[in-house]
C-alpha cells in the first residue's frame, strides 16, 4: 500500500467525519430551534390565557339575566328618563303630537338594545318630552323563545301603562341571545323594579286574548310594512305616509320632518 | 427568500383591513341591525366585544400592526422568534374569540373568521421562518 493512497484514505475519513458532526450540529441547532418555537408559542398562549381570564372575558357577574341575585341595571335612569311623560299603552308622549315614531324591535336584539342604551335617552328629551313626536313600540319577535316571552310580557304591562320602563329595563339588562334567561323570575323581577306595577297581574295578562291578538297585530303592521330587521322605524307627520328608516337615519329623518 | 416576508405582509395587511373595518364599525355604532342570518353585529354588540373595555377589533388592529412593524423593524433572529410569538398570542386569541361565537354567543360573524385564518396562516408562516432561516451568513 503507498504511502498517497494511505493519505487519501485519511482524508476522506476525516472529510466523512467533518460531515457527520456537521449533520449532527445541524440537528441539535433544529432540536434548539423546534424547543424554542415550543416554548415562544407556550409563552404566548400562557399570556393570552391570563390576559382573557383577568381583563374578565366579558364576564357578566352584575348582569340580571344571568345572576337572579343581581341588582337590575339603570333603574334610576330609565325612571329618570320617562318620568312625567304619559304613557298610554304603546305610545310614549302626547297623543295629538305632530310626529309618530314606531320601532319595530325584539326585545333580545343587540342592536336594539344598543339603541335604547345610547340614542333613546336623546329622541325621548328632544322629541318625545317636547311634545314634537310620540314613540310608539311595536313587537316583532324573531330571534327565539325569549323574544316572544319577553314580548308578552311587555304588552301585558302596556295594560299597565308601564310597557316603557319595561322595555328599556330589559334592554338595560339584556341577556345572551336565545339563552332561555327570559324566565318568569327574571320577568318578575323586571316588572318588579317598576314602581307601582301589578306584577302578578301582568304575568297572568301575559296569555290573555288582549295580549296574544295584540302581538298579532304588531307582527302583521310589521310584516306589512317588509320589516326584515330590527330595530326598524316608521317616522312620519299625521296623515302622511310614514318613511322606514334604521337607527342611523332616525335623528336626520325627525329633523327633515320637523323644517 | 423575501417572498417569506412579503407573505406575511400580505396577511398582516389583509388582518389590517379586517380589523380596522371592524374597529370602525364599532366605534361608529354604524347599521345596529339585527337581521336573521347576520351574525355580525350579534357578536358586535356582544358583551365578549369588548375585553377590559378594549374593543376586540381594537386589539386584533394594533396587534396586525405589530407584525407589520416587526416585519419593517426587526432583522434576523429576533424578529422571527419575536413574530412567532405574536401570531401564536394572536392565534390564541382567535382560537378563543371563535369559541365564544360558536358556543357561548352562538353566531358567526365572518369577519372575525376570516381574521382568524390569516392569523393561523401568519402562525404558520412565522414558524417555518423560524425553524428554517433564510441561509445564515
Amino acid at each position: 500500500m503507498s504511502k498517497d493512497s494511505r493519505e487519501q484514505r485519511r482524508a476522506q475519513a476525516r472529510a466523512q467525519r467533518e460531515a457527520a458532526e456537521r449533520e449532527a450540529a445541524k440537528a441539535a441547532q433544529r432540536r434548539r430551534r423546534l424547543q424554542q418555537l415550543g416554548g415562544v408559542v407556550v409563552a404566548a398562549v400562557v399570556v393570552v390565557v391570563a390576559v382573557v381570564l383577568i381583563a374578565g372575558g366579558g364576564g357578566s357577574d352584575d348582569n340580571a339575566a344571568t345572576d337572579p341575585t343581581a341588582t337590575i341595571n339603570a333603574t334610576a335612569e330609565i325612571q329618570e328618563q320617562l318620568d312625567g311623560i304619559p304613557q298610554d299603552g304603546f305610545t310614549l308622549g302626547d297623543p295629538s303630537a305632530p310626529i309618530t315614531i314606531t320601532e319595530f324591535g325584539d326585545l333580545q336584539c343587540p342592536a336594539c338594545a344598543h339603541f335604547s342604551n345610547t340614542l333613546m335617552p336623546r329622541i325621548v328629551n328632544d322629541w318625545v318630552r317636547t311634545g314634537k313626536a310620540r314613540f310608539q313600540y311595536r313587537n316583532f319577535p324573531f330571534i327565539g323563545e325569549d323574544s316572544t316571552r319577553l314580548a308578552q310580557m311587555a304588552l301585558a304591562l302596556a295594560e299597565q301603562d308601564r310597557m316603557f320602563d319595561f322595555i328599556e329595563l330589559v334592554y338595560a339588562n339584556q341577556g345572551a341571545e336565545n339563552s332561555g334567561y327570559a324566565t318568569d323570575d327574571y320577568l318578575r323581577r323586571i316588572a318588579g323594579a317598576i314602581p307601582g306595577v301589578d306584577v302578578e297581574r301582568a304575568m297572568k295578562a301575559r296569555e290573555s286574548d288582549a295580549v296574544l291578538d295584540r302581538l298579532r297585530e304588531d307582527q302583521a303592521l310589521a310584516q306589512s310594512n317588509g320589516v326584515d330587521s330590527t330595530p326598524t322605524f316608521l317616522v312620519g307627520r299625521s296623515g302622511q305616509t310614514p318613511q322606514k328608516v334604521d337607527a342611523t337615519q332616525l335623528e336626520s329623518t325627525l329633523a327633515q320632518l320637523d323644517s | 427568500m423575501r417572498r417569506r416576508v412579503a407573505a406575511m405582509a400580505a396577511l398582516a395587511l389583509a388582518g389590517l383591513g379586517v380589523a380596522t373595518y371592524l374597529t370602525v364599525v364599532h366605534y361608529s355604532g354604524g347599521q345596529p341591525v339585527c337581521a336573521v342570518g347576520h351574525g355580525c353585529v350579534t357578536v358586535q354588540e356582544s358583551e365578549y366585544a369588548e375585553l377590559a373595555g378594549v374593543p376586540v377589533a381594537l386589539i386584533g388592529l394594533i396587534g396586525y400592526v405589530a407584525i407589520l412593524a416587526s416585519l419593517v423593524v426587526l432583522r434576523g433572529e429576533t424578529g422571527r422568534l419575536v413574530r412567532v410569538a405574536m401570531t401564536a398570542g394572536g392565534f390564541a386569541f382567535s382560537v378563543y374569540l371563535t369559541y365564544l361565537e360558536l358556543f357561548v354567543i352562538d353566531a358567526i360573524c365572518p369577519w372575525c373568521v376570516g381574521s382568524a385564518v390569516i392569523m393561523a396562516a401568519l402562525l404558520v408562516l412565522a414558524a417555518y421562518d423560524f425553524l428554517h432561516p433564510p441561509d445564515e451568513a
